[in-house]
């Protein structure tokens, strides 16, 4: 088998809910306003799922999508990869249920819990399988439905408004040329913060994991958040992990075409493009219309940015994303 | 591609064995019912607070010890759990902060069934590649805290024991020692073995407020627990295993190994499996203790490591089937 030396994204889908949920539809359920949302996030609305069958049919479509852009067929994929916190079921996980959507049977395919940084750390894995000759056509999926899973209550707010539902794909495969495609990739997380950005249950470090007489009145059932102490992480680390990709081959700020990053806070990613020296020009955000998809911002973005034609052959295109973990990352593709 | 050594591995139990006597007085249920699916199989299990994260630390903490290394020395763990310590994130971060360790990246896969096969094979390819030079897998299940055990799905209930391995793959220098790894999934088959509630595809009415993707109603009906159809898992085996085994052997370009790790969730399948290999399969060694979903073959590895039942230098295979539905073998050389 001939092992290329380098893998490259070759086509990206998404595929969103119709159903839009603004800020003033939030705020009758919620001690919130538009205003209160979009001067902390920038957000004016998400999209919600508005029937029960979760992320799995968002990622078939965007899934089919990519393949289609990649130039390939269905069958060419070797690998599957689903990146999610919002699993359609509790086990297994959204790669088994998509796998069969597909008439991918037989095929390996398994799940990546990485949060926010989940399509970093997928991008990473197809990179070293298709590199180490383990798969040629590596199909990378981030997809969530947050509308289940986040609590509509006043003590949850500063959550629930950041959050929409969403998938977004990409297939990895063999770089055209052997120039074009990933350059490097860093990875990095710290779980000394892992209760700062969580949702704690079901989770076996209790005996039981649903324990007995829970109600949905518990927040250990509901994500919780460090709003603060995550926006100062995300903006510190990001920028490192941009620096540290930038270092790792020879580039400098100036060089980078257009930076994606993860879609959890615009004021976040502002700050970090700042930093960078990065103007609005060089710089992609959606979080405007789907809020935070967690491990779907990115393929998201990236279909959208590639759409509208913003990125050209032989840019060098910036991906970054930090979240729950913590963990976080950065990547560096010429495209 | 660079050699990818086996360097070390180390399994933790829970310090706690239960009995199928106790398990039947704390459920009254008849311990023959028990004893049905123990096999006479040793049980352990975790207490409150102790999740896949407590355990990974001591195991991670005892192995490099014994090879004289420090936790700054790992450069990237890839964990595999079907029983993460919280919903998220994943246990690699829990475990990672458990082990005081530097910010080196922590993945989370998800492969049930054939978690430690996944995640090696994972790992391996990091080394591989040359991104890293040490990488820590890490596989933990605690269904102990998961299951039920009214006596509905025995198998998993009275059948089931919690563990951990850690596992350190690092650059070699010499010739590799995962020679291979071979891994598939049906999904057409995820309900042979499931757990269907936290489910996110569950919306509970139109309202948002009605929106849960843990209800309450659903928990009481029990919903919250796996469920496996264990006539469907025997015949996974049956039929799939003997297949990947092969495909393993010839991955590695090997005609026989020295030895067959086989686990499963049924023992009486790990029986049939040991025949239906053939003699390429050297000799059969199965778990003495229960079935510990995706991290049963690493802990079954580190305690023949440990007793003799492997040898340094010998080739080796693993083979598994279960959740996802997945199925998977590997050939290796076998640690010193």
């Amino acid at each position: 088998m001939n092992v290329p030396e380098r893998s490259h994204i070759l086509g990206a889908g998404f595929e969103v809910p119709d159903t839009v949920v603004t800020n003033d539809d939030l705020s009758t359920v919620l001690d919130t306003s538009d205003e209160w949302i979009q001067q902390r996030s920038g957000i004016k609305e998400r999209r919600y799922v508005d029937d029960d069958q979760g992320s799995v049919p968002l990622a078939e479509r965007a899934s089919r999508r990519a393949i289609e852009l990649a130039g390939i067929q269905v069958s060419d994929i070797d690998l599957i990869v689903c990146g999610t916190l919002s699993p359609d079921i509790d086990f297994p996980g959204n790669s088994s249920l998509l796998q069969q959507r597909l008439g991918l049977e037989g095929v390996l395919a398994f799940d990546v819990r990485n949060q926010c940084s989940g399509f970093l750390y997928m991008l990473a894995i197809a990179d070293q399988y298709i590199r180490t000759g383990g798969a040629r056509h590596v199909l990378v999926v981030g997809s969530e439905v947050h509308s289940s899973g986040i609590e509509y209550a006043d003590r949850s707010r500063h959550v629930t408004v950041l959050f929409g539902d969403g998938a977004g794909a990409v297939v990895v495969g063999p770089s055209p040329d052997g120039e074009r495609g990933l350059l490097t990739i860093n990875l990095h997380a710290e779980g000394s913060y892992a209760q700062k950005l969580c949702l704690l249950g079901p989770g076996a470090m209790h005996k039981p994991r649903v324990p007995e007489g829970w109600t949905p009145a518990d927040i250990y059932g509901w994500p919780q958040m460090d709003g603060k102490l995550v926006f100062r992480h995300a903006v510190t680390r990001m920028t490192e992990a941009v620096e540290e990709a930038l270092t790792e081959v020879g580039a400098t700020k100036e060089d980078i075409s257009m930076l994606l990053p993860h879609q959890a806070n615009l004021r976040i990613n502002q700050l970090v493009a700042m930093g960078l020296g990065i103007g609005e020009d060089r710089l992609a955000n959606n979080i405007d219309r789907y809020g935070n998809t967690t491990a779907a911002t990115i393929p998201i973005l990236l279909a959208e940015t590639l759409e509208a034609g913003r990125i050209s052959q032989g840019d060098l295109v910036c991906l970054a994303a930090f979240g729950s973990g913590f963990t976080w990352g950065a990547a560096l593709l010429r495209w | 591609m660079h050699a990818v050594s086996l360097c070390a591995l180390e399994a933790e139990l829970p310090g706690r064995q239960v009995g199928d006597a106790e398990l039947a007085a704390e459920h009254d249920v008849p311990e023959s019912e028990i004893a049905r699916w123990s096999k006479g199989r040793v049980r352990f299990e975790s207490d409150q607070g102790q999740g896949p994260a407590v355990l990974l630390a001591a195991a991670t903490r005892r192995m490099l010890e014994r090879r004289g290394l420090a936790v700054a020395d790992i450069d990237f763990l890839v964990a595999a759990t079907n029983t993460p310590d919280m919903f998220f994130p994943g246990s690699g971060c829990t475990l990672q902060s458990a082990l005081g360790a530097p910010p080196f990246g922590a993945l989370d896969v998800r492969a049930n069934c054939t978690g430690f096969l996944v995640a090696l094979d994972v790992g391996s390819r990091f080394v591989a590649s040359g991104r890293y030079r040490r990488v820590l897998v890490a596989t933990a299940d605690v269904p102990s805290h998961m299951n039920r055990r009214d006596g509905i799905s025995p198998e998993l209930g009275f059948g089931m024991s919690d563990g951990a391995c850690a596992v350190l793959v690092e650059r070699g220098s010499a010739a590799t020692d995962v020679l291979s790894v071979r891994v598939h999934t049906d999904g057409s088959r995820a309900y042979d073995y499931f757990c269907e509630f936290p489910a996110s595809r569950f919306r509970q009415g139109d309202s948002l407020q009605g929106r849960n993707r843990l209800p309450a109603d659903k928990v009481a009906e029990g919903l919250h627990y796996p469920r496996a159809d264990v006539e469907a898992l025997r015949e996974l085996a049956r039929t799939r295993v003997p297949a990947v085994f092969e495909e393993a052997l010839a991955a590695a370009n090997v005609e026989q190994v020295d030895a067959t790790l086989v686990a499963h969730l049924l023992p009486d399948v790990e029986e049939e499996l040991g025949q239906r290999l053939g003699a390429r399969a050297g000799r059969i060694i199965r778990p003495d203790m229960l079935y510990c979903a995706g991290s049963s073959l690493a802990i079954l590895l580190a305690r023949a490591a440990s007793d003799g039942r492997v040898q340094p230098g010998q080739t080796i295979a693993l083979a598994t089937s279960g959740s996802g539905a997945s199925w998977g073998a590997a050939v290796l050389r076998c640690p010193s």
